[in-house]
């Protein structure tokens, strides 16, 4: 599937933007996170002959590879502190442990994100805004049940959306 | 095939895994979960679900929307494919020190034969077959840098019901392109499937019970 040019450009096209949201995501520089996903290229081709179909999506082995350059280009990052303090006001540098943190983080905004405007709204302000749900259908002069539906299909359209990212219940 | 009373409860099932139901809920929801094995397995991957949330920043959720700030630069796919042809080519000179010249030369010649065009511009139209009577679709396939665009026309849906549109891949893995509202007129949607167009072979929608709706199965490209 990396054989060719056109193969590395259709898998570039199809995940290329989401490994580089999640290397940004992790390193808080874009220079380093599109080395990172330039790397992510670089190892899956040459490791191509061990992917096999079977055991998983090409998207599960390719987050596999990219946490593993993030947790390198950390590390290398942590001995140059010049480069460090380039990014001083993104996130802090993260670490092992801190990367599947962070995968998990950036799974959940990614599923936040393809939510419709509706579904994301009624979820921010139940769940996150801690807001009942009588006084957020108020403001938006609908039905409880209504604010209610919306809460059960976000958390529902999440669930797929995760489940395409490789999410697993043992988080 | 789910009842009604398991649609009924799904407001309280939310509540439940967010933790922020009422008394009068959860008593309903105990006593339908207990002879109910979907909603049980339903709860718990909600729950799952709700468990991740604390993680996620909104905010930033937001911000990537209005700003497009998360994309990465266009000249990224380029430099990733000339790393790659690099490493290829570094490759191939060590293989042909060992091999030779005249297997090496026979690799490239079948690299080059293995290119195919890129899809249409025009897109590629599909009038998908309906599974329930009284719904038709057609759906506009384009090659887009973030996988496939579906320009979706659908009538005949349930008003107010939610759907799924799926694309599924030469690896037969199924890609969520979004999810939408049935309503009483003909509506027209765009969404996006995260696959390249050249590998999807089939387009479907689903309904609240995952029940196939709409369905249609695409040409592989020649
Ligand atoms: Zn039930």
């Amino acid at each position: 599937m990396l054989a060719n040019d056109d193969g590395v450009r259709a898998v570039y096209a199809a995940h290329g933007p989401e490994l580089y949201r999640f290397a940004l995501r992790s390193l808080g520089d874009r220079g380093l996170a599109e080395e990172a996903v330039q790397e992510t290229f670089v190892r899956a081709w040459q490791a191509a002959n061990r992917f096999d179909d079977a055991l998983g999506s090409l998207r599960t082995w390719l987050f596999a590879i990219v946490r593993n350059v993030v947790i390198d280009l950390s590390r290398a990052r942590a001995v140059r502190p010049a480069l460090a303090t380039e990014s001083r006001n993104n996130e802090p540098i993260v670490i092992d442990d801190d990367v599947e943190r962070v995968l998990v983080a950036w799974q959940v905004e990614e599923a936040l994100q393809k939510l419709s405007t509706e579904h994301r709204a009624a979820l921010v302000e139940v769940h996150y805004k801690s807001r009942p749900y009588h006084e957020v259908a108020a403001d938006l002069g609908v039905p409880v049940g209504t604010i209610k539906s919306r809460v059960y299909y976000a958390l529902k359209a999440m669930r797929l959306a995760l489940e395409e990212l490789g999410w697993s219940d043992d988080v | 095939m789910t009842s009604d009373p398991c649609r009924e409860l799904r407001g309280a099932l939310g509540a439940v895994a967010l933790g922020n139901a009422d008394e009068a809920e959860h008593i309903a929801l105990r006593a339908h979960l207990d002879g109910c094995a979907e909603c049980r397995a339903e709860l718990r991957e909600l729950r799952s679900v709700a468990a991740g949330l604390p993680l996620a920043d909104p905010a930033r959720v937001a911000d990537v929307t209005s700003s497009g700030l998360l994309q990465p630069s266009p000249t990224l796919a380029k430099r990733v494919l000339g790393r790659v042809t690099a490493e290829r080519f570094a490759r191939r000179t060590r293989r042909r020190r060992r091999v030779g010249l005249a297997t090496a030369i026979a690799a490239a010649i079948v690299a080059f034969a293995l290119v195919v065009p890129d899809g249409s511009p025009t897109g590629t139209h599909v009038a998908l077959t309906a599974k329930e009577a009284g719904v038709t679709a057609k759906a506009t396939l384009r090659s887009r840098n973030a996988g496939t665009e579906v320009a979706f026309h659908v009538a005949g849906l349930h008003q107010g019901e939610y759907y799924w549109l799926w694309v599924t891949g030469d690896d037969g893995d199924r890609v969520g392109a979004g999810t939408f509202q049935g309503t009483a007129n003909a509506s027209d949607l765009v969404m996006t499937a995260a696959l390249p167009l050249r590998d999807a072979r089939r387009i479907w929608v689903t309904d609240e019970h995952d029940k196939v709706v709409l369905d249609e199965r695409l040409p592989a490209p020649a």
